[in-house]
């Protein structure tokens, strides 16, 4: 006994002295001997967390003030791949947007694709081949110029690997059919002519081949090694990723573009879910800006705060709730017409969306090739009712049937739509069933039209300045299946009207057909069009150059910001 | 049996429990509607990449093919891949498992270490203004949701005293102490880094305190009416009527028979707090496991989940098999039982 009592006594002591020692460190304040990596003083907010080690900044470009030359975006989800063949979201667009080139890129002003990587381009064979021409100035970040046999490699990663992307160009491409002419000059010969095929390279990043080839595994294309590194001709060159926490980059001195004195020349990103703490890191001035998928309060409060503004710029986005037309009873378009009428447009866009425009139409109104003479719908009972009366569904069966509106779990934004629909049609005697439910069950019951529910809320983002994006990924029987075309509405006209727009090369050609596309889809009403919402992320007020990219993604170019003041406001 | 036996006989016991959770977990996340895959690869993938992947993470094949093939991998360190990360999901737990264990081991720590003093002075001042504050610090305690805790304590304490960090393990510009136990604190002591220790432990008091606070509540209320029950034994009586001081009776007497039975609590409450951690590892962007779990439920990423769920669940046998040794070493009674 006495031996345990002894060393009970000796465990508690020990225990005793860690607290008090752990308890005297905390209250000794910050001391002087914190082993930094810069100089960025009072930039006190986020961890470089994980078990990896920190990497040291590179002091390449930019001023010399080590706090004003850092970028720091807070993004709200992880950074789940760095292959440009594997991305698909928004983290892995910003990540691409800065540690690589696209071939060509977005006008920030027109929307349209540009040259970029590619410096200019012809059609022959009535658009089934394309010749693109490099620019010869571009270099990747080993310092080796970017050539066509690069580009010619990246194409046929990206369709040997068929991830991110790649459905761009599967049905239309084959490896052995994209060769380069010359140094600087590439050849697409796509097996029949693809119209928004320019548009979809903005979605193409360059990697360089030798590197990749060097470090490929066992046939995975350098897979494996772009997870931790990056092998692009972007402004920063990876320094550090910790997946799942942060990602940090350095600029390349010899980028292309060229650099200004208050251009970043650091750029990194800190994951944070929690919308309170990203707000309140705007708020310390920890933070240069902010993704757009918060909740509109906390664009509110983040342009109330002195030092950070929120700009709100109409956006390429469709919010709707497609319908079923496969399914009893919104297979009948007056179902259809009566639910479209009875839904309150300015309620949501005023009250719930929180600004932006009622939307016209499936192509939002920024877009060019969006049909002009399509209006915004509005909500009018007697117009709804009329439908209802000349539909082959009364009231009662309709209610015996039962309508199904499925939000995203968890999303008040969401369920207030639900909840507003749900209104509309109880004017109408119609009853509506809210069903939340996670946004993977929502992708596999878009995948046949008998899981399909008969409504859903979903947004669809531009992925490629195209009226394409908003046509035929929705209403070609080829695009069903997703989540994108989940009112599996066609007809043999509007199918055609979308083949001979794909087909056509002619620009003007191919958006009047999409306008035209978009006449017949507005008439078979598969959607309840709500809105194309506004735009908006928080940015500190001493970051300069930031402008709208028009796709997602493309306006974090970090490269086309500068430090606007000293240091973050 | 020997009290060796006995801890060998419920280690063993750990092995089907641990078992069983696997098959019921693999076979949960697996059945559950949706669908991942389609998910992971976005919204443009076509029919083609989808079945890619499934062949490629073998979801071709029938569930139970699809356990076996799972569990040899987990002999051999492949817990199959994340969806989300693309990477093993053992070397995601392992890279963010520190974090979690750093934060709900010192949070178990010190909830146990404030809730001993406090409930020992809450029971032997029953009805007193002593135990009132208990009452009400506990009723907060338990109450709150620890989320909303932690928010709170960023806008007081961050916010508007600007006193502490708001998020993260480190500052920024603090590079982390040479990785040997990936645990900040104890690896910038080992390296010497007294400036990177004091920055981890101001990173640790908010989200230790908002993460604790439901625990230091519950252990504090227990050993409070465990107290009230002790005083009115005889050995209590026995020992004022010789004249020992108070501080000894309650300490070292009481406390020791009243602490027993708290014991089961804590140990359930270090599983509990390494489950429930996301929730405070979300707001304070820790980047630990339990973020990376609750990941992995919204994105319905199957090998994250069970994963995430087996390693929360050997921590919660663990504990157990602890709080069984510590038993034995606390209350004699229970090894001369065993023995």
């Amino acid at each position: 006994m006495a031996t345990g009592d002894t060393d009970r006594r000796k465990f508690l002591e020990l225990m005793g002295a860690g607290a008090a020692s752990v308890a005297l460190a905390g209250c000794s304040g910050g001391g002087g001997d914190q082993e930094t990596t810069d100089d960025s003083g009072g930039d006190q907010t986020e961890d470089s967390g994980g078990s990896e080690t920190t990497e040291s900044q590179d002091d390449s470009g930019g001023s010399d003030d080590g706090q004003t030359n850092d970028f720091h975006f807070i993004a709200g989800q992880v950074f789940g791949t760095l292959d440009p063949a594997e991305q698909v979201d928004y983290t892995q667009g910003l990540a691409m947007q800065n540690l690589y080139d696209e071939f060509v890129t977005v006008d920030s002003e027109s929307l349209q694709p540009t040259a970029h990587i590619a410096d200019s381009w012809e059609t022959q064979d009535g658009g089934q081949t394309w010749v693109f021409t490099l620019r010869d100035d571009v270099t990747f970040t080993d310092g080796e110029s970017l050539t066509a046999d690069d580009v010619v490699y990246s194409m046929e990663r990206m369709l040997a690997m068929e991830a991110g992307y790649a459905s761009f160009w599967l049905d239309y491409l084959d490896a052995e059919s994209v060769t380069a002419e010359d140094e600087y000059t590439v050849r697409f010969e796509f097996n029949q002519p693809y119209g928004p095929a320019l548009a979809t390279f903005v979605q193409f990043y360059i990697v360089n081949s030798a590197v990749v080839q060097e470090n490929e595994q066992d046939g995975d294309y350098g897979n494996a090694y772009l997870q931790d590194n990056s092998a692009g001709s972007g402004a920063y060159v990876l320094d550090n990723w910790e997946q799942g926490n942060s990602i940090e980059a350095s600029a390349y001195e010899d980028y292309w573009k060229g650099w200004d004195d208050d251009s970043f020349d650091t750029f990194r990103s800190t994951v944070i879910t929690e919308q309170s703490t990203i707000v309140s890191t705007m708020q310390q001035g920890n933070g240069d800006m902010t993704d757009q998928y918060m909740g509109t309060n906390a664009y509110q409060q983040m342009d109330s705060f002195s030092n950070v503004r929120v700009p709100e710029v109409p956006q390429l986005q469709l919010f709707h709730i497609p319908m079923n037309t496969q399914k009893a009873p919104t297979d009948d378009i007056n179902v259809r017409k009566a639910i479209a009428h009875a839904f309150d447009y300015e309620s949501a866009v005023e009250d719930i969306v929180g600004g932006g425009a009622i939307a016209a139409g499936s192509v939002p109104g920024e877009m060019a090739g969006h049909n002009d003479d399509l209006s915004p719908m509005s909500q009018d009972l007697d117009r709804a009712q009329e439908f209802l009366d000349q539909s082959d569904y009364t009231v009662e069966e309709i209610n015996e049937i039962g309508l199904e509106h499925v939000v995203v779990a968890g999303t008040e934004l969401q369920r207030q739509i639900g909840l507003l629909n749900q209104s509309g049609l109880s004017e109408l005697g119609i009853e509506v069933e809210i069903n939340p439910q996670q946004w993977a069950r929502i992708t596999d019951r878009a995948t046949s039209a008998e899981s399909t529910p008969h409504m859903a809320n979903i947004f669809h983002t531009a992925k490629m300045p195209s009226p394409d994006t908003f046509t035929y990924q929705m209403y070609h029987p080829s695009a069903f299946g997703s989540y994108i075309s989940q009112s599996w509405y066609t007809t043999d006209e509007l199918t055609s009207v979308l083949e001979d727009a794909r087909g056509a090369t002619d620009l003007e050609t191919r958006l009047g057909l999409y306008q035209d596309a978009q006449e017949l889809i507005v008439d078979g009403m598969p959607s309840v069009f709500i809105a194309n919402p506004p735009y908006r992320i928080g940015i500190n007020e001493n970051v300069g150059g930031w402008s709208y990219g028009g796709v997602m993604s493309f306006d974090w170019d970090v490269h086309s910001m500068y430090r606007d003041g000293d240091g973050r406001a | 049996m020997s009290y060796v036996d006995y801890l060998v006989r419920r280690a063993l016991q750990s092995v089907p429990v641990i078992f069983g959770l696997s098959v019921l977990i693999f076979f949960i996340s697996r059945v559950v509607p949706g669908d991942p895959v389609r998910l992971a690869l976005g919204p443009e993938a076509s029919q083609q990449q989808v079945e890619a992947l499934r062949a490629e993470m073998g979801l071709d094949q029938p569930l139970p093919m699809q356990y076996v093939d799972w569990l040899v991998g987990v002999v051999q360190g492949d817990w199959g891949m994340s969806l989300r990360t693309n990477n093993n999901v053992f070397s995601d737990i392992v890279a963010r498992l520190p974090a979690t264990l750093e934060l709900t081991v010192l949070t178990l720590f010190f909830a146990v270490l404030l809730a001993i003093p406090f409930g020992v002075v809450a029971g032997t001042n029953k009805d007193h203004w002593q135990d009132h504050v208990s009452r009400i610090t506990a009723l907060f305690g338990v109450s709150m949701p620890r989320f909303w805790v932690a928010i709170v304590l960023q806008i007081i304490f961050v916010v508007t005293l600007g006193l502490l960090p708001l998020s993260g393990r480190l500052s920024d510009g603090v590079a982390p102490p040479p990785a040997v136990t990936h645990l900040y604190l104890v690896d910038s002591l080992i390296a010497g880094q007294f400036g990177t220790f004091v920055d981890a432990v101001k990173h640790l008091i908010l989200p230790v305190f908002a993460l604790g606070l439901a625990t230091l509540a519950q252990v504090m209320r227990l050993i409070r009416s465990d107290m009230i029950d002790e005083q009115r034994k005889d050995y209590v009586l026995a020992a004022q009527a010789y004249g020992l001081p108070n501080n000894l009776i309650e300490y070292k007497y009481m406390l020791r028979n009243a602490f027993t039975s708290s014991l089961t609590v804590v140990g359930l409450s270090f599983g509990f707090l390494l489950g429930n951690a996301f929730l405070v590892e979300i707001v304070f962007a820790w980047p630990g496991m339990a973020r990376y779990g609750v990941n992995a439920i919204l994105y319905q990423d199957f090998n994250a989940i069970v994963g995430v769920t087996i390693v929360v669940g050997v921590g919660f046998v663990t504990a157990n098999f602890v709080v069984d040794l510590l038993y034995g070493y606390l209350d004699p009674r229970v090894r001369m039982e065993e023995e």
